[in-house]
């Protein structure tokens, strides 16, 4: 009973790592809560469900769905966010304003009821873990966080790319001065977290429903795992995505009308005692050469 | 070939702070760039940069005009930037601090700086302010910049830390002019070829660094009587 409940968390920590991972990198570089990122989670969502409806397989309807919405926060980031580029509080609102139109044109086109995911074969059976029948389904959610976890550290901490970006979210100002053009690193990595943001809309169809409001219920989650792992921070946001995971199943199991208020207790608690995040920077230690 | 600055003027949030700057660094020379707190010596290099707006005058680099060009142009043309604070990535190790900065490979370094060698997975973070200033000297000289602007290395640092950081900026002279702001005159005077004095927002007076105490505008620039103390 016991190993269903803590295999059900794990994969809720590898989906909220995926929700996650790229709203952490992109406040990391661009020094904004990105609210825009609950739309592409809902472009993703809708995307995949659309494809798997006409007969696509999962993972093809998946990995497309990431790309829509890439494609979407790259659109966004070039003609909305770019202009404001020095203006932090008009980024911040842009992207409240990119989240409600997006939720209200999903509304529009698609009609506020939940639609059916259509799920066959391997992915709608089950596995006997604990006694308990276990689905599938959450077995490719925790492959998928894994994927994602290192393709993201191989890209991070491998590659000259990752460099740069790593450079540009400790400090802009060094990395320009090091010769590194930053405008672009921010078009990447806002798009990435686009494509991650869009990739979890499509993981979270079969479990959690399609629905206009999915972003926004998702929003809250996430800002707790991004602030208890520390903004910026991939691997941060590893370790709060297991924590919070593993609360909501454990607690939600004993007492489900607790989870929510165990996470939110969790992040209060971490704030209080590291304001910086569990792997998160120290405040102090942000752009001091900026202008 | 040289790093030109006339008449150069730059505001800080609207506020003018430079005023009429004047120098020029050339290949292999060491400018000490003098001047009591305030004087706009490290505004000048920020400017000289980009990350200061400039309001007038010209900052030129064999003659071009590098007006308007963004921050990372400026480093990428051959003008290397070294903060008071060394400027490294605290949160990269020493190896991945290298990589970022240069043209070439980081081994390259370990020549003139072979005490980066028993650093080199080590965090930036980690290190000791000495070190994080050879490894910003490192960084500089892997840049292959021709200029370097360099802000008061010394600050911060044990007399035998200083000779070592003396030592490298004289290694650095080789490939590059520097321009030295500095407040531990003692120490401007054992690096530098020749000084620039700023009072003001304003340069007021140049010559070679043996002959800086000479200078009518010592004492008032640097803020003590001539010949007494040695740092400002």
């Amino acid at each position: 009973m016991i190993a269903n409940v803590v295999l059900a968390g794990i994969s809720l920590a590898a989906f909220y790592f995926v929700l996650s991972a790229g709203l952490s990198l992109v406040f990391g570089i661009m020094g904004v809560l990105n609210f825009a990122s609950a739309g592409y989670f809902l472009v993703g969502l809708y995307a995949a469900w659309y494809m798997l409806g006409h007969g696509s397989g999962f993972l093809v309807a998946a990995l497309a769905a990431g790309l829509i919405s890439g494609v979407t926060a790259l659109i966004v980031e070039f003609v909305m966010l770019r202009p404001l580029y020095r203006n932090p509080g008009g980024q911040l609102l842009t992207t409240l304003g990119v989240m409600l139109i997006l939720t209200e044109a999903v509304n529009w086109v698609f009609g506020p009821q939940i639609q059916q995911e259509p799920m066959q074969g391997l992915l709608a059976s089950t596995l006997p873990v604990g006694g308990l029948p276990f689905p599938v389904y959450r077995l490719l959610l925790i492959a998928s966080g894994l994927v994602i976890y290192l393709l993201l550290v191989a890209l991070l901490r491998g590659t000259s790319l990752g460099l740069k970006v790593r450079a540009g979210v400790e400090s802009q100002t060094l990395a320009e001065l090091s010769g590194i053009r930053v405008l672009p690193l921010r078009s990447l990595v806002y798009a990435l977290g686009g494509i991650l943001a869009g990739f979890a809309g499509a993981l979270y169809g079969p479990f959690g429903g399609v629905y206009p409001g999915a972003g926004t219920d998702t929003l809250l989650l996430t800002f707790i795992v991004v602030v208890i792992g520390g903004l910026g921070s991939v691997g941060g946001t590893l370790v709060a995505s297991l924590i919070i995971g593993l609360a909501e199943a454990l607690v939600g199991f004993y007492a489900p009308n607790l989870a929510l208020t165990v996470n939110v207790l969790a992040m209060i608690i971490v704030l209080i005692l590291r304001p910086q995040g569990l792997l998160g920077r120290a405040p102090g230690r942000r752009d001091t050469h900026a202008a | 070939m040289t790093l030109q600055l006339s008449a150069l003027q730059a505001s800080l949030q609207g506020a003018p702070v430079l005023h009429a700057v004047d120098l020029d660094v050339k290949p292999g020379q060491v400018l000490a760039l003098l001047g009591r707190n305030g004087a706009g010596k490290t505004t000048t290099l920020r400017t000289i940069m980009g990350l200061t707006q400039q309001t007038g005058g010209h900052v030129r680099l064999d003659g071009r005009d590098l007006g308007g060009a963004p921050t990372w142009q400026r480093a990428r043309i051959g003008i290397y930037f070294v903060p008071e604070d060394g400027g490294v990535f605290q949160e990269l190790s020493v190896l991945e601090n290298l990589r970022l900065a240069g043209r070439g490979q980081p081994e390259q370094v370990l020549g003139a700086f072979p005490e980066l060698k028993a650093l080199w997975h080590r965090r930036a973070a980690l290190l000791s302010g000495g070190e994080r200033k050879i490894l910003a000297l490192a960084r500089a000289a892997l840049s292959g910049s021709r200029w370097l602007l360099i802000d008061e290395p010394s600050l911060g640092l044990a007399p035998a830390v200083l000779r070592r950081l003396g030592q490298a900026i004289a290694a650095l002279r080789a490939e590059a002019g520097v321009l030295l702001v500095e407040q531990n005159l003692r120490f401007a005077q054992s690096v530098a070829d020749d000084y620039v004095l700023m009072q003001r927002g304003s340069t007021v007076d140049q010559g070679p660094i043996e002959a800086l105490r000479e200078s009518p505008f010592f004492a008032q620039a640097m803020s003590f009587g001539s010949g007494e103390g040695d740092s400002a």
